[in-house]
């Protein structure tokens, strides 16, 4: 069982209901769509283990995940912000994802500098979070979500802080990352034509339900349901 | 080493001593409220942070004495340190919980995701934003150790425990000797002077915002919870302490016109104080006085017997000045940081807020007042003035200077009675507690205020 498999996945909060059921194969790139108060932060924290189902399974090649706290899943969830410490240097952010005490050995260190390469920012590796732009980084945090293996890599809103330039350079860059590292990658974000490159499968919410799933070019050039086409007003491609 | 070099000695050693365990006490308290937010307990303990603030001090004192006087001596370095720790150690929980507000709540789930132990967040995360804070109030608390008077002339005294507020007192009030009070108080006066020569070059700006929680998901370490426990024992030991022994007295205690009488002194004093110290507030806040920033860091800064002594000299030369004028003006320069701290925030806010809407409908002065800021200032109001009402009736370094018209006022018969009628003290604490949690409920009683200015 190669796959991602949410089970009657059910949250409530406040006046907000989330429930739905999907299943995303392994190595699957899922763009996930729909309003702001949809549910796709929540889905995605409901996934990372910083919110708890009221019911439902989370199945990731079939073992249940759902109670296991949130260091012990397989992924890793990045944030639209606050992904570094300040007071770290980016060096010592990336290397907090294998080691929280920052005693690294040699071999360590190796793996620190490939990653840092990889993802294009090793000369800067000595410079602090408020010497580097949105996009470097979002590149340093991604750095280390790459380092700690997870095969789930989840993005909340990564192209939000940045200008349309870095936000193409962020999905080649992702999608490079993905091949090599044969990630399983859910993306949320408000620029859906842009990222459908980079995605094979599209999710819509609805306060917090599933409404349309399927290929994005498909549903975003020719879309059916009319809570779909009024997200998208005249965007759609 | 003189006399006058060992007081100052005194006062700074017991200061650094009483910080060096009162903000290490505070911080892991508020790092286990804020944890645990959402646990019962914790809750509560949130909600009633703010208690030894409106108690009096004397109350805590009295209770401080009865809970620990079995277990060692509270009369000595140590009560004072330890008394110290349990009136203050709130204080600290509740200034450094607004500070966490700060850490963005990603940096907790990061940790978490990291695997990240409990002493790894405290490095990581915590620490690196709470630096300023943890230094911020580390300086308050030592400002205000230095200045404690009521606390000191209870628990200390004595030529071997005497800071330099109490000095001074003694020099005025036990030896009459105003040339020897006269050269303590200018000691006073140049310790006050550096204390804000040095807040100002630390930048040190407390801030009077109410108590506001963090919002990320609770996260559990050992011994947090029962420290939520130690923190309810902290805030409550002393008032529990007071309320029980005191039914025991009270038959006695209540048959005595001179509880009543201070009662009724101590009211008159606190009904004319409070609200002319909010109006007063409201005033520097409105006009936004030059005299506001600086203001709000006299709570910590100006040492009660500096202000005694300045307007005891000053009563002496005008003899035919009451001396209730001074004592409300001691109490008003007391409590004025309080209530300005207080109003200073929400105003700012509403005037931010609605300033440009009001002026571009072309409301006056008065009517931008009654239609946008009464409704909407309501609650803080009623807050400062609950507070100032509540701080003046509990107030004791003003009675200590200077006479109330008729009766001793409730403060200094409770300070007679600790002495000699220990059981009848009780009462009066207990009536003096009553009193000072009535007056501070009133006026969100009267002015029925709900918060507004959040939905707003």
């Amino acid at each position: 069982m190669t796959e991602l498999h949410l089970h009657n996945l059910t949250f409530e909060r406040q006046g907000f209901s989330l429930e739905l059921s999907t299943v995303l194969p392994k190595g699957s790139r899922t763009l996930l769509v729909g309003a702001s108060g949809a549910g796709k932060s929540t889905l995605l924290s409901l996934l990372a283990g910083f919110l708890m189902p009221k019911r439902g399974q989370i199945v990731w090649e079939g073992r249940n995940i759902e109670d296991l706290p949130p260091q012990k899943r397989p992924l890793t969830l990045l944030f639209q912000d606050h992904n570094l410490f300040p007071h770290l240097s980016a060096w010592n952010n990336v290397a907090l994802g294998l080691k929280p005490s920052l005693k690294v050995n040699a071999e360590e260190k190796d793996k620190i500098q490939d990653i840092l390469e990889k993802v294009g920012i090793y000369t800067l590796r000595e410079r602090y979070p408020h010497e580097l732009s949105g996009g470097e980084r979002q590149r340093v945090a991604l750095a280390r979500s790459l380092l700690r293996e997870t095969p789930l890599l989840l993005l909340d809103e990564p192209l939000g802080p940045l200008g349309p330039g870095l936000r193409k350079d962020m999905l080649d860059l992702l999608s490079t990352v993905c091949d090599e590292f044969q990630l399983t990658l859910i993306l949320t974000t408000h620029q859906p034509e842009e990222a459908m490159s980079l995605t094979d499968h599209m999710l819509f919410l609805e306060e917090g339900k599933i409404i349309e799933e399927g290929k994005p070019l498909h549903l975003l050039k020719a879309p059916t349901h009319p809570l779909l086409r009024a997200y998208l007003g005249n965007r759609s491609v | 080493m003189s006399y006058a070099f060992y007081v100052f000695w005194f006062t700074v050693k017991q200061s650094i001593l009483s910080v060096l365990f009162t903000v290490p006490i505070g911080g892991l308290i508020a790092r286990a409220l804020v944890w645990n937010h959402t646990w019962l307990p914790a809750r509560l303990c949130l909600k009633v942070l703010g208690l030894p603030f409106i108690t009096p001090a004397l109350v805590g004192i009295l209770g401080f004495i009865a809970l620990f006087s079995a277990f060692f001596n509270v009369y000595s370095l140590s009560g004072i340190i330890m008394a110290h720790v349990v009136f203050f150690s709130p204080f600290v929980a509740h200034y450094m919980i607004n500070a966490w507000r700060f850490i963005p709540e990603e940096h907790y789930r990061l940790a978490s995701q990291l695997h990240f132990s409990s002493a790894h967040i405290l490095y990581f995360v915590e620490l690196p934003q709470l630096r300023k804070a943890l230094l911020e109030v580390s300086w308050i608390c030592f400002c205000l150790f230095l200045n404690s008077f009521t606390l000191i002339m209870v628990l200390g005294g004595g030529p071997q425990k005497t800071t330099l507020s109490m000095a001074i007192y003694q020099s005025l009030f036990f030896f009459y000797d105003p040339e020897e009070g006269f050269k303590f108080g200018s000691l006073q006066f140049l310790l006050t002077l550096s204390l804000i020569f040095l807040t100002c070059l630390f930048k040190v700006r407390p801030s009077g915002k109410s108590l506001k929680t963090p919002s990320f998901p609770p996260l559990t370490a050992p011994f947090q919870r029962p420290l939520v426990w130690a923190a309810l024992l902290l805030i409550f030991s002393p008032i529990v302490a007071v309320i029980f022994p005191s039914f025991k007295a009270a038959p006695m205690a209540l048959q005595n016109p001179l509880l009543w009488q201070s009662l009724g002194a101590s009211l008159s004093t606190s009904i004319w104080v409070g609200p002319l110290s909010v109006l007063l507030a409201m005033a520097l806040v409105s006009t936004q006085s030059v005299f506001g920033k600086p203001l709000a860091t006299l709570y910590f800064l100006l040492p009660p017997t500096l202000i005694g002594t300045l307007l005891f000299f000053l009563s002496l030369k005008t003899p035919y000045i009451p001396s209730t004028f001074f004592l409300g003006v001691m109490q008003i320069l007391y409590i004025l940081p309080f209530s300005y701290s207080l109003l200073v925030s929400p105003h700012r806010s509403v005037k931010e807020t609605y300033g440009p809407i009001a002026l571009s409908l072309g409301l006056s002065r008065l009517q931008s007042f009654l239609l946008v800021e009464w409704p909407l200032l309501k609650k803080p109001i009623a807050t400062a003035l609950g507070m100032s009402c509540a701080l003046s009736i509990g107030n004791f370094a003003s009675l200590a200077f200077f006479e109330n018209s008729g009766a001793p006022g409730l403060t200094k018969l409770l300070y007679e009675q600790m002495g000699r009628h220990f059981n009848e003290g009780m009462v009066t604490a207990f009536l003096l507690l009553i009193f000072c949690y009535f007056l501070y409920q009133l006026p969100q009683w009267i002015l029925k205020t709900h918060d507004r200015t959040a939905s707003a």
